[in-house]
């Protein structure tokens, strides 16, 4: 297909995308043995949302290791698009950045662009295998090789007050019967039985992760690992019941009714305000509800008809060393600092839950509870999983069910027919049984 | 007697109703903005129970947005300059010279008014990466003046064509080169014109979200249009009455444009820009 | 800008070998003029305009080193066959005759019931109408994500506060009413733009014409008709241009209202420029978003094309 009379050249092309850097870049790395650095400097750009934890990891590096100097900068991306990580390994920016999550929407553009290193060389002479969680280091892995290490884990379930469910006289829910009692409860008491956010950033469907992980099991058919890794499809039943089971809380008015309207940190305030009982959020949420209510608060996972409670887990701070990267060995070990030296008890201690087994006895007890912990099995969490297509209909679609325009069945097949776009473009890994 | 004074009230009746949906919610905000937080997820019409006028300190520097005004008037600033010389040399040249290729230099202008930026995002944002720009309010100000500058292009175009031409022959018989006659009696003569495109794209410029978006990823480097829109408080909150504030924070310098200078931009207007 | 039009015709131009030294002296300037802003132009505009042309009919994800193959039309029935983007087209179209003719009538209306009145005081009803314009779209738009907001948003507030207290309207989250909650905004902030134009205009008119028709009797609608009105009809084309550009590429209005989940709920506000800005910058769909981009282009050169010759065809003979 090369000729010249394309509307663009593709040497025009390639040049415009920098990939001459990159060219360059991918030879470089062979050049380094990986090892531990007698001395060093690395550039290190974080999103500013985690990037205010790191700040004192830094510090704390650079105490220990005044060999190593450390470049850092943190970027606000949450709006901007996908892409500011590729934009600064393109420029040759940068030695360790955070790709956010080591899934199909981040870490597989990237890759296939060529704009990182495998980090197996580190894996070994650092044994992260015997501390970071194994699945955690295999869905980071692609073609047998290690591109990304994922610093944080991430749950997401329901928040609660302890003091409202001992006054209301309830445990956790154990099944869909006890859990809608529960939501009733709270209805008849005047409360927002659970409280949620569509606009923006849609979280109905952390709703939906919880109920489809309980429905499907972890593993079984068109279970979210099935679909994800394996032949299941969204169209599958446990999919579409869970979508049906969240439009049936929210015509029982036991689901916000403002649900449409409001942003998740409308949500958050009502939940904190006291006017809702229960708020859909996850982890991320833990540090602030320690500030605002001290022990007084847990989160718990949201059963679906028919099943028992399932957390749904994700990895996410997933560090990866830039191809073009001028001195990996530094990066490599300021991550080691992170997986088990005093830099992963600091981000600990700010209230993050870590893909890493160190330290995890200082955990607070809400912490102590979760899989990552106890070792129990976990389902995934999806977010980031889906490429662009896919999450635009799966996240404007659980709205749609909602607002009456589609069925939870209409959903499930336009989520599906875009999920098999994705994988036709490109953006997903035919295969994908390797990652389970 | 009786009717015409039924008229004058009715008709202010009229207007007052009419401007009522434009001026309420702005009273709202600016009211809010002196409110707390609780007291409006309680009540949000009731006047607070003092002014909290520290919420427009916390917007300054706590929210950081000072440094927000500062790249606004920094990007708004530079955009506004660039397209006050451009507009004006590139009007003249398509109005008062005569040169090879000056219809399709217009025409060519006309195009790039009908071409919205959404066309050609991703090359351009392709554009300014390989120009080293990623992320740098030198790629929102190039940008922004180089998509807004066909329309204050016409306008100084039309105020052109209002000036006589005997003024420049009169100049070009005193021996006056055509540089001069440009230099020191045309563009003079259009000083009204170019008022007018400077405060056109002080305007557009400040309130542009687009390119701001694209181009800058950086906090530090956000105009304040765009610092509002992703207004983030820390632990996934709401922070209604800092958001207020600093929204009226950022009316401050269009206010101060409309008093002083909005009498000649509406002179300005009509004397020759829109009458081509 | 219709008679810009008429101005366009060409003249003889004289060749450069039997210019007179006035002629060549007007090249050279011109060139000296004409260059700096041609060539800003030219990066930042045409070069990427075409780009996109030549880049929608590949197959390419923006970021694989290799460009992916020549697919012709190919990329354009895979951007075109969906729901979102036969939303978006429905709603850029609703919202262009919205910025063609909404904030334009109000604000001619409300220009000439200020100006062409004895209403006083003008600076303080001139100030009222300008005030929405004070903030920017894209601020006026974050706010009124406030004023929407079903419990303590302004709107349901007051309409609470008026005794309708089962009357709670969703209106950014139903899916029926937030495109025109999303054109609330954009009528808000662009008539405010539309009424500082239209009073300049007025400003301008001739008042004897005003006194003789008063004279002659005419009622004060009439005057509206017969003299404001065809007085502004510049004025007018150039405001209805520049609202039919912007309503068709809202995005600062849909941006605040919607992101990141852009276009939501449902796809219901989903416009052009949002899909692209979704395709190119939240995935990796460069052609995709490089097809849209194309359509864009064709719908608003025609629809503005289409207007103009409109306005020429229909424009009194002097």
């Amino acid at each position: 297909m090369v000729n010249s009379k394309r509307g663009i050249s593709r040497r025009e092309m390639l040049r415009l995308m920098g990939v001459g850097t990159v060219g360059t870049a991918l030879g470089s790395h062979i050049a380094y043995a990986q090892s531990v650095p007698e001395s060093g400097t690395f550039r290190f750009q974080i999103e500013s949302g985690p990037g205010t934890d790191f700040v004192a990891v830094v510090d704390a590096f650079i105490e220990e290791h005044p060999e190593i100097t450390v470049e850092f900068s943190q970027v606000e991306a949450a709006v901007v698009g996908v892409d500011w990580q590729r934009i600064a390994m393109e420029a040759g920016a940068v030695d360790l950045i955070s790709n956010e999550n080591p899934k199909f929407l981040k870490l597989d553009p990237v890759l296939k662009a060529g704009l990182i290193q495998p980090l197996d060389g580190y894996r070994d002479l650092y044994e992260w295998d015997d501390w970071v969680l194994a699945a955690a280091l295999r869905r980071s892995s692609r073609g047998g090789q290690l591109w990304t290490l994922p610093l944080y884990y991430e749950i997401c379930g329901a928040s609660y007050r302890k003091s409202v469910l001992e006054s209301f006289d309830v445990g956790e829910p154990q099944t869909w019967e006890e859990f809608i009692q529960m939501l009733e409860k709270f209805k008849a008491a005047g409360l927002i039985p659970l409280t949620n956010g569509h606009r923006g950033f849609s979280q109905i469907q952390m709703i939906h992760y919880q109920f489809w992980a309980s429905i499907g099991g972890l593993s079984g058919p068109g279970s979210i690992t099935d679909v994800i890794f394996g032949d299941g499809k969204f169209t599958d039943a446990p999919s579409v019941e869970a979508a049906q089971a969240i439009l049936d809380i929210y015509n029982a008015g036991l689901l916000d009714p403002d649900v449409l309207s409001i942003t998740q940190d409308d949500g958050n305030e009502r939940f904190i305000s006291g006017a809702a009982a229960l708020n859909v959020t996850g982890t991320w949420f833990y540090s602030e509800m320690q500030r605002q209510f001290d022990d007084d608060w847990d989160m718990l996972t949201m059963p679906g008809p028919g099943g028992g409670p399932i957390w749904c887990t994700g990895e996410t701070e997933a560090m990866v060393i830039p191809a073009a990267a001028q001195d990996p060995d530094a990066a490599a070990l300021f991550l080691d600092f992170c997986v088990k030296g005093t830099g992963a008890k600091i981000l600990l201690e700010r209230g993050n839950l870590l893909a890493t087994k160190a330290f995890g006895e200082l955990a607070i007890p809400q912490i102590q509870r979760l899989p990552i912990i106890t070792g129990d099995e976990s389902s995934l969490l999806i977010f980031g999983w889906l490429p662009q297509n896919s999450q635009d209909a799966y996240q404007q679609g659980l709205g749609g069910i909602l607002a009456g325009a589609i069925t939870p069945a209409q959903w499930a097949q336009q989520v599906q027919d875009a999920w098999e776009r994705d994988i036709e473009d490109g953006q997903i890994p035919e295969d994908r049984s390797d990652l389970l | 007697m009786l009717s015409t004074k039924l008229m004058r009230y009715a008709l202010y009746a009229l207007v007052i109703l009419l401007a009522l949906p434009f001026v309420f919610p702005s009273l709202w905000v600016l009211m809010a903005s002196f409110s707390t937080n609780t007291q409006i997820t309680m009540d949000s019409l009731a006047l607070p129970d003092r002014l909290y006028v520290e919420n427009y300190a916390h917007a300054w520097t706590g929210a950081k947005f000072s440094t927000f005004v500062y790249n606004s008037l920094a990007v708004s600033g530079s955009v506004t300059v660039l397209i006050g010389v451009l507009a004006t040399m590139l009007g003249y040249a398509v109005s008062r010279l005569d040169f090879p290729g000056r219809r399709l230099l217009l025409l060519l202008i006309m195009m790039a008014i009908v071409t919205p930026v959404f066309s050609y995002l991703e090359p351009l944002t392709r554009v300014v990466r390989h120009l080293g720009l990623a992320n740098s309010r030198t790629a929102v100000i190039l940008t922004t003046t180089a998509t807004f500058l066909p329309v204050p292009t016409l306008l100084m175009r039309s105020f052109f064509l209002t000036l006589p031409e005997e003024l420049g022959d009169a100049g070009r018989v005193e021996g006056a080169s055509e540089w001069g006659v440009f230099r020191h009696i045309m563009a003079p003569l259009a000083r009204s014109g170019v008022l007018t495109v400077l405060i056109f794209a002080f305007l557009w410029s400040w309130n542009d979200l687009l390119l701001p978006a694209v181009f800058l990823q950086a906090p530090d480097k956000y105009t304040i249009a765009y610092a509002i829109t992703t207004l983030k408080p820390a632990g996934f909150r709401q922070d209604h009455v800092t958001m207020f504030a600093a929204s009226i924070i950022s009316t401050g310098p269009m206010i101060v444009v409309y008093l002083l200078l909005m009498r000649r931009f509406i002179a300005g207007l009509t004397v020759g820009g829109l009458r081509g | 800008m219709s008679a810009l039009a008429s101005k366009l015709r060409p003249r003889p131009l004289e060749s450069w070998r039997s210019a007179s030294s006035k002629a060549r002296e007007q090249w050279l300037l011109a060139l000296v003029l004409v260059t700096p802003a041609l060539i800003m132009m030219g990066i930042f505009v045409f070069y990427p305009a075409l780009q996109t042309i030549g880049l929608s009919f590949y197959k390419w994800d923006g970021i694989s080193p290799d460009m992916g193959n020549f697919v012709g039309f190919k990329t354009f029935a895979r951007a075109t066959d969906n729901y979102p983007f036969s939303q978006a087209i429905k709603n850029s179209l609703l919202w262009g005759v919205v910025g063609l003719f909404v904030p334009t009538i109000i604000g001619l209306i409300a220009a000439a019931l200020v100006e062409d009145t004895n209403l006083r005081p003008k600076p303080l009803f001139r100030f009222a109408f300008f005030v929405p314009y004070f903030f920017s779209m894209a601020v006026a738009a974050a706010l009124f994500t406030r004023v929407y907001d079903p419990s303590y948003g302004m709107i349901n507030q007051v309409i609470q506060a008026l005794g309708f207290t089962d009357v709670k309207p969703q209106w950014l989250g139903d899916g029926r009413i937030a495109i025109y909650a999303a054109m609330g905004v954009f009528v808000w902030h662009e008539t405010a733009f539309c009424y500082i134009v239209f009073t300049a205009a007025i400003q301008q008119i001739d008042r004897s014409l005003y006194d003789s028709a008063k004279v002659d009797g005419a009622s004060e609608v009439q005057v509206f008709r017969y003299i404001t009105i065809p007085s502004v009809r510049d004025v007018a084309t150039f405001v209805m241009t520049i609202m039919l550009i912007v309503g068709l590429t809202p995005f600062a209005v849909v941006f605040p209202l919607t992101t990141p989940g852009l276009g939501g709920p449902y796809y219901s506000t989903e416009i052009l420029p949002t899909l692209i800005f979704k395709k190119a910058r939240m995935g990796y769909n460069a052609s995709e978003a490089a097809a849209l981009g194309v359509i864009l282009l064709i719908l608003v050169i025609g629809i503005v094309t289409v207007f103009l010759w409109f306005r020429e065809r229909t424009a009194p003979k002097d």
